[in-house]
């Protein structure tokens, strides 16, 4: 049978939060995607959006994962759920013996996380994190530095600012005026994407988008992280000030062979950058400096009567949705780990962790191995 | 007019010649160069040259109102209260590089006598900086949250081109000028002094000099501002790195090397050239320096706030050294300058 004949049938279990992975998914010619599952008792507008994406691809959305799993024999899940159900849905899939793909983060908490690396282990399957580890800039970056062209790396510093808005300015809730619920939030987030901590629990910048920058450093540099201080601050919006979640947050790294790194991360408003926002990787070396902007290859436009939201610059040359799968393909036929597995998933949500305890503490703190 | 007096290398002094004309209210009247044959070529536009800093004070001291002097002040600390005594003002390329206490007593010695005490080689002088100041002052950033700040140089070279040895330092191990530097543009970004500080570093194994050529601090302010900001000496010899981001609650200010080189193709893969000058900043600290003689004021930074910046460095030490988070008390920076003329500054 030829490579190209081995497809891998996929099930979605839940498609509220970012469909783009799933279709990303289905994009790849080594997978497709079969049905659409959730939980019966899942919230309305749970199901809306779960029938909507399988409407577009003409798939079956069954309100019973048992169910769909039986009858539909798939060999890959594809998890985008609210973030407290990633772990559950992702370990009812493992022992289902269903290789994984999941929406970032890995769980907003340590012990589930733990749950999850145990039951992918035991049941042997593979399981990809999603990431941007495949951006053209990225994947230069971590060529460069394994050719040797700056020696031996000694810091990493990623900067990863989203430039977006999220609901009232702090300080501009009128007095009387009920806090949104988190959720509520979240669920008008949507339409713009920008509902990466969907879920009835509030998330901070940290638990969104913290494992971006830390994984880049973990595959640029391979290093582990063993110790955090960390800062933290509501300085933006309102959302974050009545849930006491922080949506700007510095975290200083202390890595494997004495290296040493710093992450900034926060939904910083979209009026503080012309496009998505400020990402850059920097790194030193024993023998130099790499300094890469991450949008990079970019092209610019135009035009009148643009609108304001619109990117004036746009990312050409990405292939981050194909190479992650393709990496994917190759991990279950048994080449690889896959470019982000539970491990490091896991090692990442450690660190995270880490940095809020620090946070809180004002102390540094060792990341739990 | 200010009349200045020079002291320095002859490119120092040339450079204060070319750039003085386009000082408003400056003049410059004189110059000490060990060689003052060599600078003969400047006496047109300098007036007087002078051997040392004893010829300079004992026969020309009518002739200058402010001194500025460059180099290591650790050698001449004698001499700068000798001018600042003599009434003179002065402008200290290397006061960040100082102890707090020897700032201190020049510029208990520059009060007594009625003169004014600055630093050069601020940082907030960079016209990228002066640019994110304007924004600031006007509102368009709103408050600040977070300062990132790198600056990445060369390994110091030897006359023989080879990595300068520790033992031709004179403070190994001590928090870098530029840091300390660093720390008194944060303290005015922020118009906080930090309330943490928790440093961490690291020996690459090119060096073997057994000092950290790399150090990162991390600041935490009151308000929730925090700082990231690192310094490297370890780039091969040639160009600096520096970048700044400012993030505040309706806006944000980046200023990058990265964003103003121009592409260089001589084969092989494009180099970069560098567009912006660096005597912009220079301009910027001697123009200061006369501003606040006639019009009697303070120039930014004095010594209160190098002191208040040099403590900061001190707890950056600290923190290596016991790989805690050092503790400060915060205070206002533009209050703390309020009260720079009346308190005791040790």
């Amino acid at each position: 049978m030829s490579r190209m004949m081995n497809r891998f049938r996929c099930i979605v279990l839940s498609a509220v939060k970012h469909a783009y992975i799933a279709r990303a998914v289905a994009s790849h010619p080594r997978f497709e995607l079969i049905a659409v599952a959730d939980d019966p008792d899942r919230p309305d507008w749970t199901h809306e959006r779960n029938q909507r994406f399988a409407d577009e691809f003409g798939l079956p959305y069954v309100r019973n994962i048992d169910q769909a799993i039986a009858e539909h024999h798939p060999q890959v899940a594809v998890v985008s759920s609210e973030v407290e159900r990633h772990c559950d849905l992702s370990i009812r899939a493992a022992n289902a013996g269903l290789h994984v793909v999941q929406d970032k983060p890995m769980s907003n908490r340590l012990a589930e996380c733990d749950r999850l690396l145990e039951a992918i282990q035991r049941n042997q399957v593979r399981f990809l994190m999603w990431s941007r580890n495949c951006m053209p800039s990225v994947v230069a970056a971590k060529e460069a530095i394994a050719e040797g062209v700056i020696g031996e790396p000694y810091a990493i510093h990623v900067d990863f600012f989203f430039a977006k808005d999220a609901g009232l300015l702090k300080g501009s809730r009128r007095a009387g005026q009920p806090p949104l619920t988190w959720l509520d939030h979240q669920l008008a987030a949507h339409a713009t994407g920008a509902d990466g901590g969907l879920g009835q629990e509030p998330l901070g910048e940290l638990q969104i988008e913290g494992v971006y920058p830390l994984a880049y450093i973990r595959a640029i540099t391979g290093a582990e992280v063993h110790r955090v201080f960390a800062r933290t601050a509501t300085h933006f919006h309102q959302i974050n000030v009545d849930h006491g979640v922080e949506d700007l947050a510095s975290v200083t790294l202390e890595m494997d062979r004495g290296m040493v790194g710093t992450i900034c991360v926060g939904r910083i408003g979209s009026a503080s950058h012309p496009d998505l926002g400020e990402i850059k990787i920097k790194v030193l070396g024993t023998d130099g400096a790499l300094v890469v902007g991450e949008s990079r290859p970019e092209i610019a436009i135009y035009y009148r009567g643009q609108p304001e939201q619109e990117f004036r610059h746009r990312r050409v040359g990405v292939k981050n949705d194909f190479l992650q799968m393709e990496n994917f393909a190759n991990s279950i036929d048994g080449k690889y780990q896959t470019m982000l597995d539970a491990r490091a998933s896991r090692a990442i949500a450690a660190v995270v962790e880490a940095a809020i305890e620090s946070a809180r503490s004002d102390s540094p703190v060792e990341v739990p191995q | 007019m200010v009349r200045l007096a020079i002291i320095g290398t002859l490119d120092e002094v040339a450079r204060c010649a070319r750039l003085v004309p386009r000082i408003v209210g400056a003049q410059l009247a004189a110059a000490v160069h060990r060689n003052s044959w060599a600078a003969e070529g400047l006496i047109q536009e300098v007036g007087i040259i002078a051997d040392d800093f004893e010829a300079l004070l004992t026969n020309h001291a009518a002739a200058f109102d402010a001194v500025v002097i460059y180099g290591d002040l650790r050698r001449h600390l004698m001499q700068c209260r000798r001018v600042a005594e003599a009434g003179k003002h002065l402008l200290l390329e290397e006061l960040f590089g100082l102890s707090v206490a020897d700032v201190a007593a020049i510029d208990a010695s520059c009060a007594a006598a009625g003169g004014r005490l600055m630093a050069g080689r601020s940082l907030r002088y960079l016209p990228e900086v002066q640019a994110i100041q304007k924004s600031l002052s006007a509102g368009h950033l709103g408050e600040p949250g977070l300062l990132r700040m790198h600056f990445w140089e060369p390994v110091e070279m030897d006359g023989d081109g080879k990595p300068l040895q520790i033992s031709k330092r004179l403070t190994a191990d001590r928090t870098p000028d530029w840091l300390i530097a660093a720390m008194d543009l944060a303290n005015l970004l922020f118009d906080l002094v930090p309330t943490q500080v928790y440093a961490t570093a690291r020996m690459p194994p090119i060096s073997q000099r057994g000092e950290h050529e790399y150090r990162q601090v991390h600041l935490g302010f009151c308000r929730g501002g925090m700082a990231l900001i690192d310094h490297a000496q370890t780039l091969p010899p040639g160009e600096r790195y520096f970048s700044l981001s400012l993030i505040g609650s309706q806006g944000a200010a980046y200023a990058d090397d990265h964003h103003n080189m121009q592409l260089l193709y001589r084969g092989g893969q494009p180099m970069t050239l560098r567009a912006a000058p660096d005597e912009l900043q220079v301009l910027g600290v001697l123009q200061e320096f006369v501003s606040a003689i006639q019009e009697h004021r303070d120039p930014l930074p004095n010594g209160a706030a190098v002191i208040r910046s040099i403590r900061v460095g001190e707890s950056i030490a600290e923190s290596l050294a016991t790989h805690q988070v050092v503790q400060l008390d915060g205070q206002r920076e533009s209050a703390g300058q309020k009260e720079d003329r009346e308190a005791s500054v040790i």
